[in-house]
């Protein structure tokens, strides 16, 4: 049960963003550049990082979200799968092996960002640019782990909820639907 | 801060001084080691300024005969900024102002919109979080903010880092402050006796939605600042001014 009541037709982070829809604007806005905005990082990469982070903050609702959006976004789920075991066996490239490895430093703090990291991900062609948006969208499913968590919303045991959850953030993004979500009481 | 001592420009070489070896090894050619350390020796007494644990950056920038050389009291961050002389997040926000957007956005809703929680008070959580996470730049400059919210000395910073053994806080604030620490170590430590403690000391649902959200987004904004290396002055009276424009003008201020 959340530690606070929340809609109780939205698990997880939807029913926390509509709870407090003034500060789930800007997080959306943020959500939204840093994975689906203009990019050199594909957005089945970006959601690679995601999903990474999620992974080892523990936080089983993000996970299940994001790897289902990358599977979907990467057209298959073998990527998603590795990477949370061993980054190195997965078969994606050495860049993206690099950065996975600077978001999964982040994970655990700012500090344990090591040089010899950054020079790797830099030796394997990654931009600055790259570099940047990878620790922050690191740090920003920090944020959304723990608001998930730390109020112990709900998390579906359904693997079919993350099915569809997964092909919506693949359609719609990140920003608020249009049409809100009172569409999802009765299901 | 940073001095520049000559100035011309093209291609670029790059050291992180931690000592004074370090520096007669920038460049093989020996000449331009020479020059360079008497360029340096000139504007820097090694003994003062180069401690132990301080690291020094020199940058070179040579063309032909002539050259910038910039120093630095800080590391470079990771990544190339477009102003190194931005300390902590705020190279950041220049950096990237498509981002820059969204997460001062973010901090102004948190910490300055209304609410049941002063402004004191939530820049108290954001820095009690930033000392949990060791950023040395988030801790200092939103406890300078908290004190020139709550109108107290800067030594406010460092009773942050005590637990708040001097400051008097509210027995709501300190249960609340239980649950950010919470937070900061992972969401799923927030067990219901935490939430418990600070309801009954009379928390709204809505205050505990804030604390938890508060303490999460500065677990974001430190990975932010340290995952990339920028450099935060030491002493707390460097971020006096920017304490009282973080409370007073915001953080949508121009910029």
């Amino acid at each position: 049960m959340p530690h606070i009541p929340l809609p109780e037709h939205l698990p997880g982070i939807t029913g926390l963003l509509e709870y407090s829809q003034d500060t789930a604007q800007p997080i959306r806005e943020l959500t939204q550049f840093l994975l689906r905005g203009e990019n050199t990082l594909s957005a089945g990469e970006r959601e690679l990082i995601a999903t990474i982070v999620s992974h080892n903050n523990e936080c089983k609702f993000c996970t299940s979200a994001h790897t289902a959006a990358a599977d979907l976004l990467l057209g298959e789920s073998k990527t998603c799968k590795i990477i949370k075991q061993d980054i190195d066996k997965a078969e994606i490239s050495e860049k993206m092996k690099a950065l996975l490895k600077i978001a999964k430093m982040v994970q655990k703090s700012g500090k344990s960002v090591t040089k010899e990291a950054i020079e790797l991900a830099k030796n394997n062609g990654a931009t600055d640019l790259e570099i940047h948006d990878t620790v922050l969208i690191a740090g920003l499913f920090c944020l959304y782990n723990r608001y998930v968590d730390g109020l112990a919303s709900v998390t579906p045991a359904d693997p079919g909820f993350y099915e569809y959850l997964g092909e919506r953030i693949v359609n719609h993004g990140y920003n608020r639907l249009p049409q809100g979500y009172d569409h999802l009481k009765n299901k | 801060m940073i001095r520049i001592i000559h100035r011309i420009s093209i291609s670029q070489t790059s050291v992180l001084v931690k000592n004074q070896q370090d520096l007669f090894q920038i460049n093989r050619n020996k000449s331009f080691c020479i020059f360079l350390r008497i360029l340096c020796s000139q504007f820097l007494t090694f003994q003062d300024k180069i401690s132990e644990n301080q690291n020094f950056t020199v940058r070179v920038f040579r063309a032909n005969d002539s050259f910038l050389i910039i120093y630095s009291k800080y590391p470079m961050a990771h990544i190339k900024l477009l102003n190194e002389e931005l300390p902590g997040i705020t190279g950041l926000l220049n950096y990237r102002p498509e981002t820059a957007k969204s997460l001062l956005n973010l901090a102004e809703t948190l910490l300055r919109s209304e609410s049941t929680l002063t402004s004191g008070e939530r820049e108290l959580i954001a820095s009690y979080v930033s000392h949990l996470n060791g950023c040395h730049f988030c801790h200092t400059s939103h406890g300078a903010a908290a004190a020139a919210h709550l109108q107290c000395d800067l030594d406010l910073i460092d009773d942050i880092k005590q637990n708040f053994a001097t400051t008097g806080i509210s027995p709501k604030l300190r249960a609340l402050l239980n649950i950010a620490a919470k937070v900061q170590k992972g969401g799923k430590n927030v067990l219901p006796e935490d939430i418990t403690l600070a309801r009954n000391e009379e928390a709204t649902d809505k205050e505990i939605h804030d604390t938890v959200l508060i303490a999460a987004a500065f677990c974001m904004f430190n990975r932010y600042v340290d995952g990339l290396g920028t450099f935060a002055p030491k002493e707390n009276e460097a971020y006096r001014q920017m304490g009282e424009m973080m409370a007073f003008a915001g953080y949508n201020r121009p910029r």
